[in-house]
């Protein structure tokens, strides 16, 4: 089966308050997976719990596990999994330094030499269609990019980590309706290589990329469903 | 009604804010205006570059080794505040995951601001010049102006590494890095130019300290510093002695504007190394 990530009896907590209650899910290869549902109902605290950030939260704990690389994270190696796939936040969070210096975050950190972070950047700067925008002013500051601009940077700094996966918490909801539209199709282009897993609230927004999607309320799986040629044709198992 | 009553409450704020900032520049202004006419007709190259001389001592000539001995007392206490400063905000902030214990050492630390400094003078007497033998010496005033200043340093930093931490933290740590590579690359490249601010304004509190060197490292006179275990002049004893013994209150404005001028100069030049810095780094 070509499952990429298994969530299986997943339960989590921040302090006493149960956030999250038994979510059992897979998430399949190349393809992307929309989690959707009203505010406060666990999305971002799937995604911080898939990406292993969560354990960075003071008071968070879990149950259950995640079933990632051939590897079982549990409550206790969930800190693992930081760093193993790439994660958009809903604001564009470019560190203030040159465009440069961002997008080679990653590769100097793997001890990549400089001739290799240059191709790197190129290359994941071409691949979010960035490239040409911003070739001449690689040492112009990252905040001085438009919103949509920065967005399409994190993304492509997210791509030098070589990701298999890749998590979205509402990476369009800061930008304009023109903005939405290149990320989305950007989306659609890179789930030929990646897997996506992506948060909204806008339903036809992931209608309009989605080949899953989930609905999540109140901390629980409520609907799961598949996409096929824009219609939503069947529930389909969560896990 | 409640309207004009709010109108009223704002206007009331901005009157009393702008009277306040006005009250302050005027204080300021008045307090340079005041030592540098005083000291007019006092302060020239032989007063910057001369020892002092006459009888009593310190009546003519100039203060160069008190200029020099304050230089020597601030930039050790600034590169050992500095030291421990930083060390100790980069484990309160990135290492230290017990809350019980950050909050002991945040009182520990708040303690320490609030110790007099003669007792930290009559410390570092006790500990530095006679029990480790550094003598009366820069050394151990500077380490004693260092350890003045440490608490306001350290809350500082921990306050300017929290302000990033908040804002980069997980993206950092999203990509992958670890602690280490996050220090060197995101806080201190973000930061630098808050702790150099820092740096400056606890080097114009050393440097306007007395207390703490009466006991450890001023002399009445010496020539110019030659080591770190020489005993050295400091300007604000200097003045201190000036009009204390009524040696010369002309002399006593000149030593005083002369530490406005360094003070002046100090936050010059943080500024325009933070100005013209940034770029550099952030490119």
């Amino acid at each position: 089966m070509d499952v990429l990530i298994r969530i299986q009896n997943l339960t989590s907590f921040y302090g006493e308050k149960k956030i999250l209650q038994d979510i059992n899910l897979d998430i399949r290869k190349n393809r992307i997976t929309s989690i959707i549902g009203p505010s406060g109902g666990g999305k971002t605290t799937l995604l911080m719990a898939m990406s292993g950030l969560a354990s960075t939260i003071p008071g968070f704990s879990m149950t259950g596990a995640i079933h990632y690389d051939e590897k079982v994270f549990s409550h206790e190696t969930i800190h693992e999994l930081v760093g193993r796939m790439a994660v958009l936040f809903q604001q564009p969070f470019v560190f203030p330094l040159s465009i440069d210096k961002n997008m080679s975050f990653a590769t100097r950190f793997e001890g990549q030499n400089k001739r290799a972070q240059r191709q790197i950047t190129e290359d994941r700067l071409k691949e979010v269609n960035l490239w040409d925008e911003v070739k001449d002013d690689l040492k112009m500051k990252a905040t001085k990019l438009s919103g949509g601009q920065q967005q399409r940077l994190c993304l492509a700094r997210a791509l030098t980590m070589n990701p298999q996966l890749l998590l979205l918490d509402e990476p369009c909801s800061s930008l304009d309706a023109q903005n939405a539209a290149i990320i989305e199709a950007l989306l659609l282009r890179l789930k030929e290589r990646y897997t996506i897993v992506f948060v909204t609230h806008n339903l036809a927004q992931a209608k309009r990329i989605s080949d899953d999607v989930i609905f999540l309320d109140d901390g629980q799986i409520k609907e799961a469903f598949r996409y096929i040629d824009g219609y939503s044709v069947s529930q389909i198992p969560i896990a | 009604m409640r309207r004009r009553k709010t109108f009223a409450v704002h206007a009331f704020i901005r009157v009393l804010s702008i009277t306040a900032f006005i009250a302050v520049l005027t204080f300021i202004f008045t307090l340079f205006a005041l030592v540098f006419v005083k000291s007019r007709d006092h302060l020239n190259v032989h007063f910057l570059t001369d020892s002092p001389k006459g009888f009593p001592l310190g009546s003519e000539g100039g203060i160069f080794p008190a200029i020099m001995g304050s230089i020597g007392f601030t930039w050790v206490a600034c590169v050992f505040s500095t030291f421990l400063s930083f060390m100790t905000a980069v484990y309160l902030q990135f290492y230290c995951s017990n809350g019980k214990y950050k909050q002991l050492m945040r009182v520990v630390i708040g303690m320490l601001a609030g110790i007099p400094s003669i007792i930290l003078g009559l410390f570092g007497y006790s500990f530095l010049v006679v029990r480790l033998g550094f003598g009366i010496s820069i050394l151990s005033g500077g380490l004693v102006l260092g350890l003045m200043v440490f608490p306001y340093m350290t809350i500082r930093f921990e306050r300017i590494f929290t302000a990033i931490a908040d804002r980069y933290e997980a993206g950092s740590y999203a990509m992958g890095v670890n602690t280490v590579y996050y220090i060197l690359h995101v806080v201190l490249p973000l930061a630098w130019r808050d702790m150099v601010s820092t740096m400056s304004f606890v080097s114009g509190m050393a440097m306007g300290a007395s207390a703490p060197l009466l006991l450890t490292g001023a002399v009445f006179y010496a020539k110019a510093p030659k080591s770190l275990l020489s005993p050295a002049m400091a300007l604000p004893l200097h003045l201190y002695h000036l009009l204390s013994e009524s040696i010369s209150l002309e002399n006593a404005f000149a030593s005083a504007a002369v530490l406005l001028l360094i003070l002046i100069l100090l936050n010059v030049l943080t500024w325009l190394f933070g100005y013209y810095g940034d770029e550099k780094w952030m490119s």
